[in-house]
């Protein structure tokens, strides 16, 4: 019988005109319920995201300080991010209530910026707002007093502002790169280290010389660099502050100096010695010059890496007879232990900053590239797909790094994600380019 | 009872049965993947949409599939999150429609729960 079916048995005895009013009542709230399809989204993709940045009120498009074009290409080396060009924007609103949404959703675009830039007594004020396209909402406004000169990086920074906004991860575009370029040919080649925006621009010589330069590490604090140079015919580390240019030879013993690596709390230095005759890792305290030694094998070890904490340091070793990468106590005195297995070939460890993974490079299928190794879960991931990929350094949020790679017969550098589903080779200057380093974050966003 | 009563009591149960019967021959899962895989596909994922996300959202269509708003409700992710997952929605519209126009509901209610 179709009642007691429908209806629960108590109701059956209702009152007729009752029932009846329950009845369709019951009807409504099955429909309601019913009427709420239930969709379980598991899935997503990883395309970049569609966005409009405006071309900033008060300033001529297209100089080296537009502001709009810095925070454009900055999100587009993120690889997270399509910034629409400026040819397909369909207007130019600089104040939020010039904004039409139907415009730019028209575009599918999903997220707008725009600004101006105003003088005003103590320099330049640089306003900007982010809009979500789709829903009309301001999302973030700010107002930051800068100077001609400060335009650039008052760009990145609002870069950083809109894709930690976004993504939910802090930008690293107010950061720099150091690297070494390498011009003419031997026996005439001069070797120069670098410091440039991390969008390349403004590149700047920290130190030149005709022998070889290499290994540049940044200090914790940002402010000094360390590296290896053979100008003394012989390697030797230095440590030179790039504020005042000043430096000093913090290592210079017979044999090999190699591989600086600054301890977490920027006192030490781990380095690679061959004072015994075969390449060993020590730790040099900076204030005290004193040495102490964490492996004595007959292997080479060398490439070290602090871990987070200062207590440990990762390493390169051969001494299983090929490149792996193995941990060792910073203290001394205790056995090192081995970390990668996977492939013949892993070498050159470099910390995630969640300290979580290591980016190294792996001979994968004949071809050397970087990958990221899990400490967790010890799984290694091959996140590009060249032939000749070396050095890998994070950008200090962690979602990118940079490293270098080979274009024809030319050193040149390129960046994927710390997931490796985008990567980008950065367009050079002349000469061969090597051993990027990305800065740790300026101060006032740590 | 009234014959008027009576009658609409027969209405409503008969929906009832045409809607178990729709259930039955597959429009309505048919209709849910067509708008899963939809929205699927317009989701940009951010980093931050991790295991263990869990998003809520009220979504009311128009008969021709064009989204008139999006609720989110319960939702354990972070700004970059809620904007996504609305944005998904936004940007599948017009939504699709079923094979069977009964099988069409106004509004939906749609779990963000990625797997990994």
């Amino acid at each position: 019988m179709r009642f007691q079916r429908a209806l629960p048995r108590p109701v059956v005895t209702c009152p007729a005109r009752l029932l009846a009013w329950l009845v369709v009542l019951a009807g409504t709230l099955a429909t309601s319920a019913h009427a709420q399809l239930r969709l379980d989204i598991t899935q997503g993709v990883r395309d970049a995201v569609p966005i409009a940045v405006v071309p900033f009120g008060g300033q001529a498009e297209g100089g080296p300080n537009d502001v709009a074009a810095v925070i454009a290409g900055d999100l587009q080396l993120s690889g997270r991010f399509k910034p629409l060009e400026r040819r397909d924007l369909v207007a130019r609103p600089t104040r939020g209530e010039q904004v039409r949404f139907e415009d730019w959703r028209l575009l599918k675009s999903d997220f707008l910026v725009i600004g101006h830039v105003t003088p005003e007594a103590s320099g330049l004020a640089v306003e900007f707002e982010l809009f979500n396209v789709q829903t009309g909402q301001r999302l973030l406004t700010k107002r930051l007093v800068t100077s001609e000169r400060g335009l650039r990086a008052t760009a990145h920074r609002i870069a950083d502002l809109i894709f930690e906004r976004l993504t939910g991860i802090p930008g690293a575009f107010s950061t720099r790169i150091a690297y070494v370029a390498v011009d003419g040919r031997p026996p005439k080649q001069r070797y120069r280290l670098m410091v440039a925006d991390a969008d390349g621009y403004g590149p700047r010589i920290v130190t030149e010389s005709s022998e070889p330069i290499m290994s540049p590490a940044w200090s914790p604090d940002g402010q000094s660099l360390a590296y290896v140079s053979f100008e003394s015919k012989a390697s030797a580390i230095y440590v030179q502050r790039l504020a005042t240019g000043d430096r000093r030879r913090v290592s210079a013993r017979s044999g090999i100096n190699g591989a600086p690596a600054w301890s977490p709390d920027g006192r030490k230095l781990a380095l690679t010695l061959s004072r015994d005759g075969n390449l060993d890792l020590y730790v040099l305290d900076l204030a005290t010059q004193g040495l102490t030694r964490l492996t004595s094998d007959s292997a080479i070890d060398t490439e070290p890496e602090w871990s987070r904490d200062g207590a440990s340091v990762y390493f390169t070793s051969d001494r299983a007879g090929n490149a792996q990468v193995y941990r060792v106590s910073a203290g001394g005195g205790q056995e090192a232990q081995r970390l990668t297995f996977t492939n013949g070939y892993n070498a050159r460890p470099r910390l995630s900053p969640d300290g979580e993974s290591l980016a190294l490079v792996t001979l994968d299928r004949g071809a050397f590239r970087i990958a990221s190794y899990d400490l967790k879960t010890r799984n290694l991931h091959v996140l590009t797909d060249g032939r000749q990929d070396e050095a890998p350094s994070f950008a200090p949020n962690g979602a990118i790094l940079i490293y270098a790679t080979r274009a024809g017969a030319k050193g040149t550098l390129a960046m994927v994600s710390a997931d490796g589903r985008f990567q980008q080779r950065l367009s050079s200057e002349t000469g061969d380019v090597r051993e990027p380093v990305w800065s740790p974050s300026p101060p006032a966003q740590r | 009872m009234k014959a008027a009563q009576q009658a609409e009591l027969r209405r409503a149960l008969e929906d009832e049965e045409a809607g178990e019967a729709l259930a039955r021959s597959g429009v309505v899962d048919e209709y849910r993947t067509l708008l899963i895989q939809t929205i699927e596909r317009n989701w940009k994922r951010p980093p931050s949409a991790r295991a263990g996300l869990e998003c809520t959202l009220y979504v009311t269509q128009a008969p021709g599939g064009a989204v008139l708003g999006v609720k989110i409700g319960d939702c354990n992710g972070d700004d970059a999150v809620r904007d996504s997952v609305s944005n998904a929605v936004y940007r599948s519209s017009p939504l699709p429609a079923p094979r069977d126009a009964r099988a069409f509901e106004r509004r939906l209610v749609i779990v963000f729960k990625p797997a990994e």
